[in-house]
């Protein structure tokens, strides 16, 4: 019996390793890295549906590509949202299936690990959700689809400042998250730089805590008028939920993490009003938003959130740039891409410098269980 | 015969790698296959040491990622932050790296001693305990350090590694860890591993034996920690949190506790099987979970439970005349 299995084992691998191996001609191979399985998975099938979808748009039947016809392959691979299988998975696809792009991954820290591999390698990457400045100064190879934290973080502040007229706000992140912590930096600096006051800086140490009330009480006594929760959207639920439950009646605001239509479920009515920063809205009354909003739901019956189209457009701009670069090859897609200039859902991309997009921002808000769009904020 | 046997395990590793090497250059292999290769090594590594504190002394430890973390952070401190590669004529840099990985390696061992010493007076599952704690104390406190990215993870680390240095290391570990098993410090661990009350009566001093244990293993981590970093060129917090002990757990038990050669073949076995699945997709974890519930169900030891590979195993010198037994 364990010789069979052993054997059984031996001959899978054998089989695996030589298996993926052969590749056709006249075909462009674009590589998606995206979390399939774990903690994100639901990100990940987001991802997988704006990938399909921008292919079926910008390349139906195929892409023509100097003057010569390819067919469009997409690959997916898993990453677990982790950073060494990320980089297995950046080291297969470039080796193995030898894409000429990756589309994603969603995270920053995850894309920090791949970054360095398709680099050396000249492969440009369009990650879809790393909003960390440092993810683009990995090379000149690799962009983002998304803003960058800094941009968010002030757009709130503006919003704060200007919409909701407060001049004191309290904050409560998660010290543990990257994520949360660049928002609330660059939230406090550009509210501080506008004449406001951050009254209450509260911290909590990972996303596994559940339990806010030491900090909402801190943050009760204080004379905020707003309280800004850039978490992710599992976390602020509980703290939305907690805080009512405490005596706050400030609103809360916060960032796109809150994107996930479980959210009023977690905060359970709690939620009602507040307002957050996204990349999108199906909502935004511009024609591609609505064209595409409709495409989304026709095909896959839900409508799409900025997994989705963040994707779509990281892909949408791989596909332009092969078309403008007029050969398949790395470089040459890496000048077209940083090039670029289309009109995508979320607005008009144009790279910068650091290949960080310049694009809208939205502010979205909770009403009755779902979110409506506000108002959109440029650049 | 006993030359050969002495020197087997050296030239296995040479011939491995003469022959990755060789692959690699007719394009058979392809540095996918080679940094999976390097991931398994590394793992192998940890897990070896994991092995001689669960393996061998009896002992629970569950936060061996933690020491890893301290590896890999210290030792990319010290490429990164103190010496980085640019102000490095590239004659130098691999000293350097040589250096920062045993530094790596030294702190992770007094992480250890400091750990263990306190805990390891205790019986029972207070070691356990204390792991698992210091592992995401670790992993709090790395994101408290914003020179090291504090929880933006450590990006810009200078990759250093390659399959030479991971195989020297690995080879290294392996010859370590063979001669301490087998020498009379050993033979004290195994000792508290059957009967930690008759080992004491014995004469045997049993906390020092198990903290010696902790240390090491806690520093073979720690080395496997600043390769991986000089790897990756990446480290995030987040990436060492208790799920990874748990998989460095999961490597040693389904390859076989109290023997080196299991923790060779579970740890590479279960790093590349994940990504020989990736034809799966969805799926790919799913199966890999049914393999391992089929893998206790069959062999609940592990693959090698109990068994060593002979030339892992040194020759046993006995004195002249000698007629006892073992």
């Amino acid at each position: 019996m364990k010789r069979n299995l052993l054997l059984s084992l031996c001959a899978l691998l054998v089989v695996t390793l030589f298996g993926g191996m052969a590749f056709a001609a006249d075909q462009i191979k674009i590589g998606v890295v995206a979390p399939i399985t774990g903690q994100n998975a639901i990100g990940g099938q987001y991802i997988k549906n704006g990938v399909e979808l921008a292919v079926k748009e910008f390349a139906p039947d195929g892409l023509e590509v100097g003057g010569k016809k390819y067919e469009v392959k997409v690959i997916f691979e898993d990453n677990e949202n982790k950073p060494d299988i990320t980089a297995n998975a950046f080291r297969k696809l470039i080796d193995q299936n030898e894409v000429v792009a990756i589309v994603g991954p969603d995270a920053s820290s995850t894309s920090l690990a791949g970054g360095p591999i398709a680099q050396t390698a000249e492969v440009p990457v369009v990650t879809t959700f790393a909003t960390n400045p440092k993810v683009t100064q990995v090379g000149d190879y690799i962009f983002r689809a998304c803003f960058i934290d800094p941009f968010q973080g002030s757009v709130m502040a503006k919003y704060v400042m200007e919409n909701l007229k407060a001049t004191k706000a309290a904050i409560l992140y998660n010290n543990g998250n990257d994520f949360s912590k660049g928002l609330t930096e660059f939230f406090k600096q550009s509210f501080e730089a506008m004449g406001g006051k951050v009254v209450a800086l509260e911290a909590y140490g990972g996303s596994d805590i559940r339990d806010f009330n030491a900090q909402l009480n801190n943050i009760k006594a204080s004379d905020a008028e707003v309280l800004y929760l850039p978490n992710a959207f599992f976390e602020t639920g509980l703290q939305m939920n907690q805080a009512r439950k405490a005596g706050i009646t400030v609103p809360f605001v916060g960032g796109d993490g809150w994107d996930s239509p479980d959210l009023p479920k977690i905060a359970a009515g709690a939620e009602e009003g507040a307002a957050f920063t996204a990349a999108f809205s199906h909502e935004a009354q511009r024609p591609e938003v609505q064209a595409f909003v409709e495409k989304y739901k026709e095909n896959y019956g839900t409508v799409p959130n900025s997994n989705a189209v963040l994707s779509y457009e990281a892909t949408a701009i791989v596909l332009k740039g092969l078309k403008d670069a007029g050969k398949v090859e790395g470089p040459a897609l890496r000048d077209a891409i940083a090039a670029i200039d289309i009109d995508l859902p979320s607005g008009k991309i144009k790279f910068d410098e650091n290949r960080n997009p310049q694009k809208a921002a939205v502010i979205m808000q909770f009403t009755g269980g779902n979110t409506t769009y506000v108002t959109t904020i440029n650049p | 015969m006993d030359t050969l046997r002495k020197y087997l395990p050296i030239l296995g590793l040479a011939a491995f790698y003469v022959l990755v090497m060789a692959l690699r250059k007719a394009g058979v292999l392809t540095s996918y296959y080679v940094q999976i290769l390097m991931f398994a090594m590394i793992n192998c590594m940890v897990t070896l040491g994991l092995n001689l504190i669960n393996g061998f002394t009896g002992q629970f430890s569950i936060g061996q990622a933690g020491f890893v973390a301290v590896g890999g952070y210290t030792s990319a401190a010290v490429t990164t932050l103190l010496l980085p590669s640019s102000v490095l004529v590239p004659a130098l840099r691999p000293l350097v790296f040589l250096v920062s990985v045993f530094i790596g390696g030294i702190v992770a061992g007094i992480f250890g001693y400091l750990i263990g010493k306190p805990s390891l007076r205790l019986k029972g599952d207070y070691l356990a305990i204390v792991t698992l704690a210091f592992g995401e104390i670790i992993r709090s406190l790395i994101r408290l350090i914003p020179q090291v990215g504090g929880p933006r993870g450590f990006s810009g680390i200078p990759r250093y590694s390659n399959l030479l240095w991971i195989v020297l290391f690995f080879g290294g570990t392996i010859w370590v860890l063979r001669n301490y098993i087998y020498s009379s410090f050993g033979r004290a661990c195994i000792a508290c591993r059957e009967d930690e009350l008759a080992a004491g009566t014995m004469g045997v001093d049993t906390t020092k034996y198990k903290v010696m244990a902790f240390t090491i293993g806690s520093a073979i981590a720690g080395v496997a920690g600043g390769l991986l970093a000089h790897l990756l060129g990446y480290l995030h917090p987040d990436q060492f949190n208790y799920l990874k002990s748990i998989d460095f757990l999961v490597y040693l038990y389904a390859g076989g506790a109290g023997s080196m050669t299991g923790s060779i073949m579970g740890a590479t076995l279960l790093t590349i099987l994940p990504e020989m699945l990736r034809f799966l997709s969805g799926w790919r974890l799913v199966i890999y979970g049914i393999a391992l519930v089929f893998l206790m169900l069959f062999r609940p030891q592990g693959i090698y439970g109990g068994k060593e590979l002979p030339f892992l195993i040194p020759k046993i010198r006995r004195p002249e005349g000698y007629e006892g037994g073992q």
